[in-house]
């Protein structure tokens, strides 16, 4: 008995044991001290002192040095607007993606397997690549201006470094994302259902709504999760399209850590990340077990 | 009546998911063909194919006569090709095995720490990039460890394990228990059962996953730009840094290629998923 | 004790207990105390409901499960913690549980390989034991494209290819459909005696458990309700379980009422009156008496006979036989099979009509009471 038992511990240590060195050393212990650092006070050229200093989290919300008098939102401008772009993101990816999944979802499965294998490859195909094809077609003598011009409209049209161009980019690149997990739902509904969907008129707009959307909600909440969060925390996206005038919570972070060197404000801007990250994830938990007390 | 508008219904459904492929690929199709593009000046007006601007990135002579200033820039973009190859071997061979190891042992065995552990495994895939990339930048410099392909590859691994795992475990859930205990009853010890009928089953899963890490490796920007060194630069930072440095027309050519190396790679990894045989449960259930 | 069990016995197992920790976290017994010995070439059925622990003990028997008490020899040998591939037993799986990467031949070859056996015995050895199932030739098809019943013979021809003392069979019939299932279980029965290896088989059919057993052991709650051959189990079960469990029974919950001089009165709760020989029965006595369907007819038996009156309720027939269901006239529902082949006595199963159902004395079967 000892013997066998004994063999199974030292197989499972030795299968446990390398993913929880890496993970362990390499991403808690990581973290544990970038929330240490959020809470040090910055040093004068880059660096920590290892005081006690929770003005971090006060500038990020406008009160820079802890007297609570000089309010100045710009930081609290850009979170909130790093949690509108990501929203609308989801809106978008939704927005495209639900439709498109009712339509694969009826094709013939040849059809159907080659649509999935459609979707699947951008997720293959090189970020930075996808996002610099928006930079060539966005860009003030980009595709859109070009195309404008040999048609022979004259007024260039702002594109780039707005906005609307910080939009269109991430919801490009987290349409698989948003996809999946709508199609999973979707392919899921019971054919009859489907066929009735198709054969929406406007007099059954509403049935859709009641019967058909409700049930295909739990692929809805899934994908947003897995759009959101990344959305939120992109810095490459605002970047390469956005510019300087469309900042977000990743473009801020970068700043502190590769440009203005305040490693510890950095650090608090990424907890603050983190958490509304951890607060996303646990309200999807909770929305789940609902979900399951009411079904049983 | 009511057919008309279910057609009509239809019909707006199609195009719309026409349109929405078109929105897909138009973006990476524009690249392709503009890499092919002789203008120098406006490489959005279209002057005629040519293969100058690959020319140009390997060093070679175009028809714009000297090709003294790509050599430089084509010098670094094979050493980030090397490099992101090196890193992305590295990571792929480390976050497999460790990825597997953890999902046999959460398959495989029971012990106290199982939800823990899997709970765990989830956390470096949900983390932000950005917040995973500060952190091993403030822990490698906190350490005084140089930052270069080994923190590079480091880096990697943390996120990339959590994928092989899911993706490993994925399989061994569809896989029938019941296998590993036909062979032990034949006679097999623990170690010929995993080498001759554990690991041939989940193989497809493994290769799926290491096919993946490659990719996410090869592709990761932001926890790279973080933690790379100067002479650690991998291909998408590279990338990264020539777009904003300005647009020039070799990177429709450099895109180019790397949309078809990555198609390759797709085509193979969704093949091998396709060629998988009608394996474990379903034809022992029949 | 059977014949078999006299020589010396492939399986002992005494005192075989086996808990599962409830996801409620308590412990709940899957094995309450079992013992039992299964002797060389002996063919022994473990039977009972869905949960009753028949699943565990092969279990147990096979090195897949524990036992938190009690004792397991096979041959002779203490085995309790020997793992699994060192025990001198192969199993046939439920779902067959084939190698869905590897060809037939290398399946049924599979415990040689893990021998060490050369390639060229190995080669002979599969082809025997493929011809011996009924499969000769098909050692280079991948599972996936045999059939379900061919499925289950290259199970079979897997785990008997080196000959194993015993042989552990985990309802392998279930999948198969009913024509195939009888003649398997036929062709099971036969190779079991050519081989002269031990067989444990699992099942929840009675049916099947009957057709081949050399002996049945009838387990619920973890327990064993009863060991015997197939026809001691049906015709004197130990108790109102195994009466229920195995055939169809008409079961009254009796007392001893008057001892004639060579007969008892039993009488039922309802009281219906009962005739058996006098035997050695206490007035006052509580039993259970028991008569199968079959066990009735409609005329008086040249056997010393008593018979049961009332109405009929229904009557169906069933292939070769009629089904009929009496209510007595003291209200208890009463089941017989009846056997008419020329028809002459369908006037009296009509529905509504009265009617005797006969039996013979010794026919009843007596259960003593269950003590609380």
């Amino acid at each position: 008995m000892s013997t066998l038992e004994g063999r199974k511990r030292l197989q499972l240590l030795g299968l446990l044991s390398p993913a929880t060195f890496v993970i362990g050393l390499f991403f808690i212990a990581p973290l544990v001290i970038m929330a240490t650092y959020s809470m040090l006070e910055p040093g004068l050229y880059g660096g920590v002192e290892w005081n006690f200093y929770p003005d971090n989290f006060g500038r990020v919300l406008g009160w820079a040095d802890g007297t609570l008098e000089e309010f100045d939102p710009v930081y609290l401008e850009i979170i909130l607007r790093s949690f509108k772009l990501a929203a609308i993101t989801v809106f978008l990816t939704l927005l495209v993606c639900y439709p498109a999944a009712f339509w694969v979802a009826r094709q013939p499965e040849k059809m159907r397997n080659f649509c999935m294998f459609l979707i699947t490859l951008p997720f293959f195909t090189s970020l930075i690549i996808r996002l610099y094809a928006w930079v060539l077609i966005l860009r003030p003598s980009g595709f859109i201006n070009t195309t404008l011009l040999a048609l022979g409209i004259n007024t260039p049209i702002n594109l780039i470094y707005t906005e609307t161009a910080v939009l269109i980019g991430m919801t490009y690149i987290f349409i698989p994302f948003m996809f999946m997990p709508v199609y999973a739902s979707v392919e899921k509904l019971d054919r009859r259902l489907l066929e009735a969907s198709a054969d929406l008129g406007a007099s059954r707009w509403q049935s859709f709504w009641k019967i058909i959307f409700p049930m295909t909600l739990p692929g809805v909440a899934a994908g947003s999760i897995i759009v959101f969060i990344p959305s939120l925390g992109n810095f490459i996206v605002p970047s390469l399209l956005g510019g300087a005038q469309v900042l977000m919570i990743g473009s801020l972070v970068e700043q502190q850590f590769l440009a203005a060197r305040n490693w510890p404000f950095g650090a608090a801007l990424a907890m603050l990340l983190m958490v509304a990250v951890l607060i996303c994830l646990i309200l999807n938990v909770l929305a789940q077990n609902r979900n399951k007390a009411g079904v049983s | 009546m009511n057919s008309l508008l279910a057609r009509l219904g239809r019909g707006l459904l199609g195009g719309y998911s026409l349109a929405f492929f078109i929105f897909l690929y138009l973006p990476i199709a524009l690249i392709v063909v503009y890499s092919f593009n002789s203008n120098p000046i406006n490489m959005m007006i279209w002057n005629g194919a040519s293969l100058d601007w690959y020319r140009s990135l390997f060093g070679l002579s175009n028809s714009l006569g000297s090709s003294k200033m790509y050599v430089e820039s084509s010098d670094q973009l094979l050493a980030a090709l090397r490099t992101s190859l090196t890193i992305a071997l590295s990571t792929t061979a480390i976050s497999t095995v460790a990825g597997t190891f953890m999902a046999l042992a959460l398959a495989r065995y029971r012990f106290r720490l199982q939800g823990f552990y899997r709970v765990l495994m989830f956390m470096p895939m949900l983390m932000p990039d950005i917040v995973l990339g500060i952190a091993l930048l403030i822990f490698f410099v906190g350490i005084g460890m140089p930052l270069g392909k080994a923190s590079i590859i480091i880096g990697h691994c943390t996120f990339l394990i959590s994928y092989v795992f899911l993706v490993v475990s994925a399989r061994l859930a569809g896989m029938d228990t019941r296998l590993e205990e036909a062979s032990a009853d034949l006679g097999a010890s623990p170690m010929h059962t995993f080498r001759r009928i554990t690991l041939p089953l989940i193989l497809p899963g493994v290769i799926g996953g290491a096919l993946l890490a490659f990719i996410i490796s090869m592709d990761d920007l932001v926890i790279t730009y973080f933690i790379s060194g100067v002479d650690s630069t991998t291909l998408p930072v590279y990338i990264y840094g020539m777009i904003r440095r300005g647009i020039k027309p070799e990177i429709n050519a450099i895109a180019t290629l790397l949309l078809i190396a990555s198609f390759i790679i797709a085509a193979v990894g969704l093949y091998l998923r396709s060629r998988q045989p009608a394996t474990t449960k379903e034809d022992t259930h029949g | 004790m059977s014949v078999y069990t006299r020589i010396a016995p492939v399986v002992e197992i005494r005192g075989a207990v086996k808990h599962y920790r409830a996801p409620e976290g308590h412990l709940v017994p899957a094995l309450d105390g079992i013992d039992l010995s299964v002797g060389a070439n002996e063919f022994v059925t473990l039977l009972g409901p869905s949960g009753c622990g028949k699943t565990t003990l092969l279990r147990v028997i096979s090195g897949f499960e524990q036992l938190d008490d009690g004792e397991l020899l096979i041959q002779q040998t203490q085995m309790n913690s020997v793992p699994a591939h060192q025990r001198p037993v192969h199993t046939v799986f439920q779902s067959y549980a084939l190698f869905p990467h590897m060809s037939v031949g290398d399946n049924v070859g599979y415990a040689l390989e893990v021998r060490g056996v050369g390639k060229a015995e190995r080669r002979t050895r599969i082809a025997e034991a493929l011809e011996l199932v009924g499969l000769g030739g098909l050692e280079r098809r991948k599972p996936g494209q045999l059939s379900g019943g061919q499925q289950q013979r290259v199970a079979l021809a897997r785990a008997l290819v080196d000959r194993p003392a015993l042989l552990l069979l985990d309802e392998p019939l279930s999948a198969l459909d009913r024509q195939l299932r009888q003649s398997m279980q036929r062709e099971l029965k036969k190779l079991q005696h050519e081989l002269g290896i031990a067989f444990v088989f699992v099942t929840h059919d009675q049916e099947e458990a009957l057709t081949m057993s050399d002996r049945i052991v009838v387990l619920n709650g973890g327990h064993i309700q009863q060991i015997g051959t197939p026809t001691e189990i049906y015709d004197r079960p130990a108790n109102a379980f195994v009466a229920g469990f195995i055939g169809e029974s008409n079961l009254f919950e009796v007392s001893v009422s008057a001892g004639n001089a060579d007969t008892a009165d039993l009488l039922s709760e309802r009281g219906d009156l009962l005739q058996v020989p006098r035997r050695d029965l206490q007035v006052g006595q509580k039993l259970q008496a028991m008569l199968r369907p079959e066990q009735f007819q409609l005329d008086r038996p040249q056997a010393q006979g008593a018979a049961l009156e009332g109405k009929v309720e229904q009557t169906l027939f069933i292939g070769k036989d009629f089904e009929v269901s009496l209510r007595t006239v003291h209200g208890s529902q009463v089941k017989a099979v009846i056997r008419d082949t020329g028809r002459h006595d369908l006037h009296r199963l009509q529905p509504g009509s009265s009617l005797q159902l006969w039996y013979a004395l010794d026919a009843v079967h007596l259960i003593p009471e269950v003590k609380p």
